[in-house]
C-alpha cells in the first residue's frame, strides 16, 4: 500500500476501512461519521470503487435465484400439514392430496416415478374416506389421456389427474347421459365408476366420487359459490367429483340444463363456499 | 371463465373460517421462498425441513392470531426465519454444513469460468460464511426484498440493526467473493483501507 492520502481514519492506509464505507452506503453511520467518510470518498477513487463494489455485491443478491423445494421435502411438509387438516376440520377432510404444480409433475415423471398405466387400466389404491376406485373401462384417446395424466399414489392420494382436454372422460360423466332423460344421480352421487358390461355387476366404490363434497354442507357451500361465479348455474349440480385438474385438486360440478351437461371445475377450496372457477365447458 | 385467484390474505382468512384447503394453497403458493429462508439460514437440508415442519404446523395452528397489519407473506416468514433462528442458537456449537446443491462436487479452484448458475451456487457459498444474524439480514432484505422495517419486525430487532447486519454483511460477501476461485466480479471490490483481510489474499488497486 503506498496511499498518499491521510485523512482522520483509524486505518492504516487513511481510508476507511470496507465496514465504514458499507455502513456510510447503508446510512448507517453518526452524522460526525458519515460527513468524514463522503468527504473522504467524494474525492478519493479508490473508495468510490469500493462503494461501487459493494453495489455490484447488491446486484448479485438481488439477481439470486430461489432454490426450489425438493420434491421429497414437498410430499413430507404436505403430508404433515394434510395431517394438521385432518385434525382440525375432521376426517372427512382426508382426500385432498398434496399438490404439486404441472412443471413439478411433470418433473417427478421424467424422474421415473410414475408407472401406474397398464392396459388402460388405472388403478389409484387409496383407502382414504373419499378414495376413488376406479375400475374403468373408459376406451378411447381421452381416457388414454387421463391415464396418461396420472400421477403416483404418493403424490396424488386418490385423485385421477384430467387436462381440459380430457375432462370430458371424467367417470362421473359416465353416469350422466347426454341430458336426454338419462339417470339423474342423487345428491350424495354414489355414483359407481362405471358398469362392467354386460352381466358384470356394478362395482361399488368405496366412499363417493364427490370425495369432501359428500359433505352436503360443503356441497352446499361450493355450490352457492358457483352460482354467483357462474351466471345460469345456481342451484344444486346434478353430479360432483373430486379430481385434479391441470394439475390442481379441484371438483368437477356436473349441470343438466336444457339438454346439455354444463361441466364447472372449481378448485378445491371451493369447500368454503368461494369458487374459484377454473374452466367451464358444456357437453 | 377463470375467476381470480383469491389472495393470501383471502386464503388465511378462509382458512380461519373454516376452509380445510385454504392453507395448504398458501403454503403452496410460498413453498420455494419459504424453503429458501429455511435451507440458508439453516444450511442443513434435513434440519431446514424439519424447521419448516415445524413452523408451518404452528402457522396453520396459529393463524387466527394473525392481524392484517402486516402482509401474509411477511407473517408467514417470520415464523419460519425464528424457528430457524431458534434451531441455530440451540446448535451454536456445531459445525455448519455446506449446502449441498451448492456443492456439486466441484472443487472451488476450478470455478474461475462461471455461469449464471454457478454464480448463484458461489454467492450461496458466501452467504453461508456469514454470522447467521447477518445472512438472515441480507437474506429477508436482498434476497427476498422485505423492507427494513418489516425485517426488523420479523427478526424482533431495531432498523438501524437490521441496516447494520446488512451493510457489514455485504461488505464481507465483498471480499468472500473477490477471493481467489470466486467470482471474477464484483471487479470492483476492495477494502480500500485493508492491506491484509484474511478472506482476501488480493492487494487493492491504488487510487488512481
Amino acid at each position: 500500500m503506498t496511499d498518499t492520502r491521510s485523512g482522520p481514519f483509524a486505518s492504516s492506509a487513511g481510508h476507511p476501512d470496507l465496514d465504514m464505507l458499507a455502513d456510510f452506503d447503508a446510512g448507517v453511520l453518526d452524522p460526525a461519521d458519515s460527513a468524514r467518510v463522503g468527504a473522504h470518498t467524494v474525492a478519493c477513487a479508490r473508495c468510490q470503487a469500493a462503494v461501487a463494489g459493494l453495489a455490484d455485491v447488491l446486484g448479485l443478491l438481488r439477481r439470486q435465484p430461489t432454490p426450489p423445494m425438493p420434491a421429497a421435502v414437498e410430499e413430507r411438509i404436505f403430508a404433515a400439514l394434510a395431517a394438521e387438516r385432518q385434525s382440525r376440520f375432521g376426517p372427512a377432510t382426508a382426500a385432498a392430496p398434496p399438490v404439486t404444480s404441472l412443471d413439478r409433475a411433470r418433473r417427478r415423471r421424467r424422474a421415473g416415478l410414475v408407472g401406474l398405466v397398464a392396459a388402460g387400466v388405472v388403478l389409484l389404491a387409496g383407502t382414504t374416506v373419499a378414495g376413488i376406485l376406479n375400475t374403468t373401462r373408459h376406451s378411447g384417446q381421452g381416457a388414454l389421456a387421463g391415464s396418461r395424466n396420472a400421477t403416483p399414489s404418493s403424490e396424488s392420494g386418490t385423485l385421477q389427474a384430467f387436462t381440459r382436454d380430457t375432462i370430458a372422460t371424467a367417470p362421473v360423466l359416465s353416469g350422466i347421459l347426454n341430458g336426454q332423460g338419462g339417470p339423474l344421480l342423487p345428491q350424495g352421487t354414489q355414483a359407481t365408476s362405471d358398469r362392467q358390461g354386460p352381466g358384470a355387476e356394478a362395482v361399488p366404490v368405496p366412499g363417493s366420487l364427490a370425495g369432501p363434497m359428500a359433505d352436503p354442507r360443503q356441497r352446499q357451500s361450493c355450490e352457492s359459490g358457483i352460482g354467483r361465479a357462474v351466471p345460469g348455474r345456481a342451484g344444486p349440480a346434478a353430479a360432483v367429483q373430486y379430481l385434479r385438474f391441470e394439475g390442481r385438486p379441484a371438483f368437477l360440478f356436473v349441470y343438466l340444463r336444457d339438454g346439455h351437461r354444463h361441466l364447472v371445475v372449481v378448485g378445491a377450496g371451493c369447500a368454503s363456499g368461494n369458487a374459484e372457477v377454473l374452466f367451464t365447458e358444456t357437453l | 371463465m377463470t375467476a381470480p385467484e383469491r389472495s393470501d390474505a383471502d386464503l388465511l382468512h378462509d382458512h380461519t373460517r373454516g376452509d380445510p384447503y385454504a392453507f395448504e394453497a398458501l403454503v403452496r403458493r410460498h413453498r420455494d421462498r419459504l424453503w429458501a429462508v429455511a435451507l440458508r439460514t439453516l444450511r442443513d437440508p434435513d434440519e431446514a425441513a424439519d424447521a419448516l415442519q415445524d413452523a408451518l404446523i404452528s402457522a396453520f395452528r396459529a393463524a387466527g392470531s394473525f392481524r392484517s397489519e402486516s402482509a401474509v407473506t411477511t407473517w408467514l416468514h417470520r415464523i419460519v426465519i425464528n424457528a430457524c433462528l431458534d434451531r441455530v442458537r440451540r446448535r451454536q456449537a456445531r459445525p455448519t454444513v455446506a449446502l449441498p446443491e451448492a456443492g456439486s462436487g466441484e472443487p472451488a479452484e476450478r470455478r474461475d469460468r462461471l455461469a449464471e448458475r454457478d454464480t448463484a451456487l458461489v454467492v450461496e457459498e458466501a452467504l453461508a460464511q456469514l454470522p447467521v444474524e447477518q445472512r438472515a439480514a441480507i437474506m429477508l432484505v436482498d434476497l427476498e426484498g422485505y423492507s427494513v422495517a418489516d425485517t426488523a419486525g420479523m427478526l424482533g430487532v431495531a432498523e438501524g440493526t437490521v441496516k447494520s447486519r446488512c451493510s457489514r454483511g455485504r461488505a464481507r460477501l465483498a471480499v468472500i467473493l473477490r477471493s481467489p476461485g470466486s467470482l471474477d466480479e464484483p471487479a470492483r471490490n476492495l477494502d480500500p483501507a485493508a492491506p491484509v483481510r484474511p478472506a482476501s489474499s488480493n492487494v487493492g488497486e491504488e487510487a488512481r
